[in-house]
């Protein structure tokens, strides 16, 4: 009885261990581009909400879109964002030719552990005189959802 | 039998009062008792004013107090019932008044900012980050 006892209570910390394994998750950190795609219409501002809707994630950081467009520069946005899961990003220029068409506006650095989901909402969009445009949004590299501005 | 005669006769006369005594009898029965009606004035006056007090001032005591109940009580059933109107039958579900609550910027709005002449940079990029505030409401 015993030997019995001993014996249990050795393996006890070999089985904890080996419970505790196939549940461990690694940490992992993912970069999302964000697009704003207007059409025929210039874009001269843009203002988009993205939000974890699964998952657990963290914004961690934020940058500008592609260099070859004008939106080079990271975006406005709320540094309390920064270690939540969800921020509003926006932008505007006042050149005289905004760019058309589908367009890399930001790109966004997340914290993720595990599986997760984003969700991006256009909030605003307009050309140069002020005038809304309709536009969409979409990101590139994580699993997204896409809700059109009129479906808030 | 004569007895019973008299008494019929007697009781068959009108009650006699001092009114329909005859006049020499009427004067010489107010010779003989000269005290008769002051005494009879002062027993009524006596009567009247115990009266008086015995039932107007306890009585007027209790009537005011009870016009003063009255009184409160309508009062209060008028307060409850210009409340209850106001608020809609529930004084305690009265709506709060609505707070002009301004509209949240968008991005939009610095654009155009920075499109007119003569703002500065600070001022258009405060209305950029209340746009992109969290805290804030969200407007979509």
């Amino acid at each position: 009885m015993f030997r019995l006892l001993l014996a249990c209570f050795l393996l006890f910390p070999l089985w904890s261990l080996a419970a505790e394994a196939p549940a461990t998750q690694t940490v992992r950190f993912e970069t999302v581009n964000v697009y704003i795609d207007s059409g025929d219409h210039p874009l001269a501002a843009w203002q988009v909400e993205l939000k974890a809707t699964q998952g657990d994630v963290k914004i961690v950081g934020v940058e500008g879109g592609d260099h070859r467009d004008l939106y080079r520069d990271p975006p406005y946005y709320d540094p309390k964002a920064l270690t939540a899961g969800r921020i509003i990003l926006a932008s505007y220029t006042t050149a005289d030719t905004a760019p058309k068409g589908k367009t890399l506006v930001a790109r966004v650095h997340l914290r993720v552990f595990g599986d997760f989901r984003l969700s991006i909402t256009p909030m605003a969009a307009a050309g140069p005189t002020g005038q809304s445009i309709p536009t969409t949004a979409s990101t590139a590299n994580a699993p997204t959802t896409s809700t059109p501005k009129d479906k808030e | 039998m004569n007895q019973t005669r008299r008494r019929k006769a007697y009781m068959a006369m009108a009650p006699i009062n001092d009114d329909n005594l005859p006049e020499g009898l009427r004067a010489d029965l107010h010779r003989l008792t000269p005290s008769l009606p002051a005494g009879i004035a002062h027993r009524e006056r006596d009567l009247l004013a115990q009266a008086h007090s015995a039932l107007n001032q306890p009585r007027g005591r209790r009537t005011g107090w009870r016009w003063l109940a009255a009184g409160a009580a309508v009062a209060a059933m008028l307060l409850v019932a210009v409340t209850a109107s106001r608020s809609g039958g529930n004084p305690a579900a009265t709506p709060p008044a609505p707070v002009a609550v301004a509209p949240k910027p968008t991005i939009i709005d610095a654009m155009i900012a920075a499109r007119r002449p003569g703002v500065k940079q600070p001022d258009i990029d405060q209305i950029a980050m209340a746009a992109v505030s969290i805290d804030s409401p969200e407007v979509h």
